[in-house]
């Protein structure tokens, strides 16, 4: 028996005239995914996407790497013969039935599609006849229409299809199909999964982190680095930019009243990614912000930071409770690193009582006492390290 | 590194082990319960390792196992000896600055329903013995105390605490925790009437992943794990040949310039905290200052902490390697963890005053030139970070 990957993908079929783009950068993401893995063929079949192997493959290996592609609906692990006659199709389900379960004894229930309608036989013939066929040679089984513990997929297309088990996809659109933009990336909880979020949506993502030698340490760089690595699993690869912030932040320390500090420190992270975005042609900023999480994102706070951007600044997470992005975190494994005790920049400088509703002209004014800021936003900007990393590594 | 200050935390392996290990590993490399000739060439080499220790510290060697480690022997007599005396009492005793491996051992059998009791230490970080001596009672089991400590340098005076808990209480067992000490300074065992000692290679210049504990032949004790009968079933498995003659070989070479690195050692720590305090207003030294009189003495040359006014450990840890040079805070097994020292907590220092304080450990290969490019280093950073202080 012939096997191969059959994806059902979602949204993208509901597009329009541009859909054969969708499918194409869908197909490329699947392609990159797989490519370690074996040779394999991959093709669109009339709203499907079809993956066949040509050579030795672990199908769990292929799964597992097919999954984190955005955009995938199912993916069906599926037999595969030539169209065929029809006697060829019963016997080949008997046998994959052998085959996928050890003893024949559930509840089951056929379910056929005939996507070439010139097949001489429709698909309720076909569905009662394989049925009948399986009574026949498994005593055991029984038909429940309803509730089968057991759905067998027949699809009868170019070539026939033949299924049992359906994995869910993470759903979203392929990364690549939606532009690209910049993740402020912390050590924390939220900011991967915000990428995450964003990247679901299709938008290709790099990441900006700001590192505060000697008050972060090579370790909370490190976790970063590995929690970028944990997201590009899914979003692909990702430049991560590294700033050296020290300077501006001791510098806002001496010279900003100490409440306003995370405010400021923030609008000048804020300045900094733009630059960088704009560098790589991005269109718009990610954070993991969420509504009354600390004192630095209440909504006047967030005014208050919003204020310095000229791009977008997409927030996936704004309405969120923090329980609800731990859930997320730990579906994208990035939990575990995420609470890593390394101290991370934003913790260094907190005040005892930071400003929850800070006013801009106050804020502004205060960054007036800044001497040199500019300079040091461009040395910041120049002096930053660029790690490229690649899904996999 | 250029400059590692660092060596209570782990040392380099000298070439004396690399080269004795090697050949264990790819000459000598049988299995010491194997019949074979291969296997007796290893067996006696893991008999000498164990006769040179056992002599080192005047023990009988049918007594000293080998373990994978100070965390190891730190458990396997803690656990071993309270799980095997449970029946003659529940009461055991430790102190307030042990290593994890001891603390956290003595919180899990108070968890298993021990009664623990922890001796407080003074300003500097010594266990008072009129606490101890009201501390024992007719059913405790057990004592243990560290020799030196490995965030202070604060040595016991363990053969007055071994008389003390004899007298009061002479089945009550006496473990040290030898980690810091082996090798450093001289402990005779029977002598001071301790009953349970442990140990590490690496802190001596040998292997990690090797250590051995003694366990006086009259103890009862409950292994950590089953398997075959190596080690008299105390401590099963095949031993780790390359790793024990590593860090005997280690051990060896320590015994042979012991008093010339000694005194170096007082000379270098003496430097270092006479230029600290002159130069660096702003930095205490939380240890004790060496006396410089061996059998006297109640803090080891090896390790000195300090703690500045205004600095966060970290940030000057992290700030001092951009100068080549390595430092810790705390222990190196519990720096990666953001809590405040228990140890400094015990000798009284505030959580502030122990968030801003480092451990130096020397060696003896180091000079004085060496301190002065720390002692600048020290003193660049305070200048450059001293004056962000937490608002």
């Amino acid at each position: 028996m012939k096997k191969a990957f059959l994806i059902k993908y979602g949204e993208i079929a509901l597009k329009g005239k541009n859909r054969y783009m969708f499918e194409n950068i869908l197909m490329d993401q699947i392609r990159h995914r797989i490519e370690a893995l074996g040779v394999f063929k991959v093709q669109k079949e009339q709203g499907r996407i079809f993956v066949e192997p040509h050579s030795d493959y672990e199908e769990q290996e292929v799964l597992d790497a097919i999954k984190e592609v955005f955009g995938i609906a199912y993916i069906c692990p599926v037999v595969v013969i030539e169209r065929g006659d029809f006697e060829e199709i019963k016997t080949t389900v008997t046998d994959f039935v052998k085959q996928q379960y050890p003893t024949q004894d559930f509840t089951f229930k056929v379910e056929a599609r005939r996507a070439v309608k010139s097949y001489p036989v429709t698909s309720m013939e076909i569905c009662r006849e394989v049925g009948a066929h399986l009574l026949n040679v498994y005593p055991e089984l029984k038909v429940d229409v309803h509730n089968p513990e057991v759905r067998i997929w027949i699809e009868v297309r170019d070539r026939t299809y033949i299924y049992s088990k359906m994995i869910k996809g993470l759903g979203g659109m392929p990364v690549g199909s939606n532009g690209r933009a910049m993740l402020l990336l912390s050590g924390g909880i939220d900011s991967p999964v915000a990428g995450y979020m964003i990247a679901k949506r299709g938008v290709a993502i790099d990441a900006v982190y700001f590192h505060s030698h000697p008050y972060t340490s090579e370790r909370a760089k490190q976790k970063v680095i590995d929690l970028a690595r944990i997201i590009s699993r899914k979003t692909g690869p990702i430049r991560l930019h590294i700033v050296p912030f020290t300077e501006i932040q001791l510098a806002i320390y001496e010279q900003c009243p100490h409440e306003q500090l995370t405010i400021i420190m923030r609008r000048v992270m804020m300045t900094i990614a733009e630059a960088h975005a704009k560098y790589l042609k991005a269109l718009a900023l990610v954070t993991g912000e969420s509504i009354g999480q600390v004192a630095s994102q209440t909504i006047h706070s967030l005014v208050a930071t919003n204020a310095v951007c000229t791009m977008p600044v997409f927030r996936p997470l704004i309405g969120f409770d923090k329980q609800e992005i731990v859930d997320i975190s730990e579906k994208i494994d990035a939990y575990e690193t995420s609470i890593l005790p390394y101290e991370d920049c934003c913790t260094v400088f907190v005040a005892k009582h930071p400003v929850t509703k800070p006013k801009l002209e106050a804020i502004e004014k205060s960054e007036k006492n800044l001497k040199d800021i500019d300079s040091m936003i461009k040395k910041a900007i120049e002096d930053t390290e660029v790690i490229k990393i690649k899904p996999g590594q | 590194m250029n400059l590692y200050f660092d060596h209570a935390a782990t040392t380099p392996l000298c070439n004396e082990a690399l080269k004795a290990m090697q050949r264990m590993l790819q000459i000598d490399y049988g299995n010491p319960s194997s019949l074979h000739a291969k296997g007796l060439d290893a067996e006696n080499e893991v008999n000498k390792a164990r006769n040179y220790i056992a002599k080192l510290l005047g023990v009988k060697e049918k007594a000293i196992y080998f373990t994978s480690g100070g965390t190891e022997s730190n458990n396997l007599c803690i656990q071993g000896v309270a799980r095997a005396y449970h029946r003659s009492g529940k009461h055991i005793i430790t102190s307030k600055i042990e290593h994890a491996s001891v603390g956290e051992t003595f919180t899990f059998l108070e968890n298993q329903g021990f009664e623990v009791t922890r001796l407080p230490v003074d300003h500097t970080g010594q266990v008072s013995l009129d606490v101890l001596r009201r501390a024992i009672r007719p059913d405790t089991t057990m004592v243990s105390i560290m020799h030196v400590n490995n965030e202070l340098g604060t040595i016991q005076d363990i053969q007055s605490i071994g008389k003390i808990i004899k007298e009061v209480n002479p089945n009550t067992l006496f473990h040290v925790d030898g980690v810091q000490g082996f090798g450093k300074f001289n402990l005779q065992l029977k002598q001071c009437q301790v009953d349970m000692y442990s140990a590490s290679g690496h802190k001596i210049y040998g292997p990690k992943g090797v250590g051995f504990a003694y366990i006086d032949e009259n103890i009862k004790i409950i292994p950590l794990q089953y398997g075959g009968s190596q080690q008299k079933g105390v401590r099963p498995g095949t031993e780790n040949v390359a790793g024990i003659v590593g860090m005997y070989e280690a051990a060896k070479q320590m015994m042979l310039t012991n008093e010339e690195r000694y005194s170096r050692l007082i000379e270098l720590k003496a430097y270092f905290v006479e230029r600290l305090v002159e130069e660096l207003p702003d930095w205490y030294v939380n240890s004790r200052y060496s006396t410089g009189v061996f059998d006297k003495e109640i803090a080891s040359p090896y390790i000195v902490n300090i703690r500045s006014k205004s600095i966060k450990g970290e940030v000057l840890l992290h700030s001092l390697e951009d100068d080549k040079i390595a430092v810790s805070t705390g222990s190196a097994c519990s720096s990666k963890k953001l809590n405040v020292s228990h140890v400094l907590k015990a000798i009284g220092l505030s959580d502030e005053e122990s968030d801003k304080s480092i451990r130096i450990s020397f060696t003896h290969s180091q000079s004085k030139e060496d301190v002065d490019c720390l002692i600048d280093a020290l003193k660049k950073n305070d200048k450059i970070f001293g004056r962000f202080v937490k608002k």
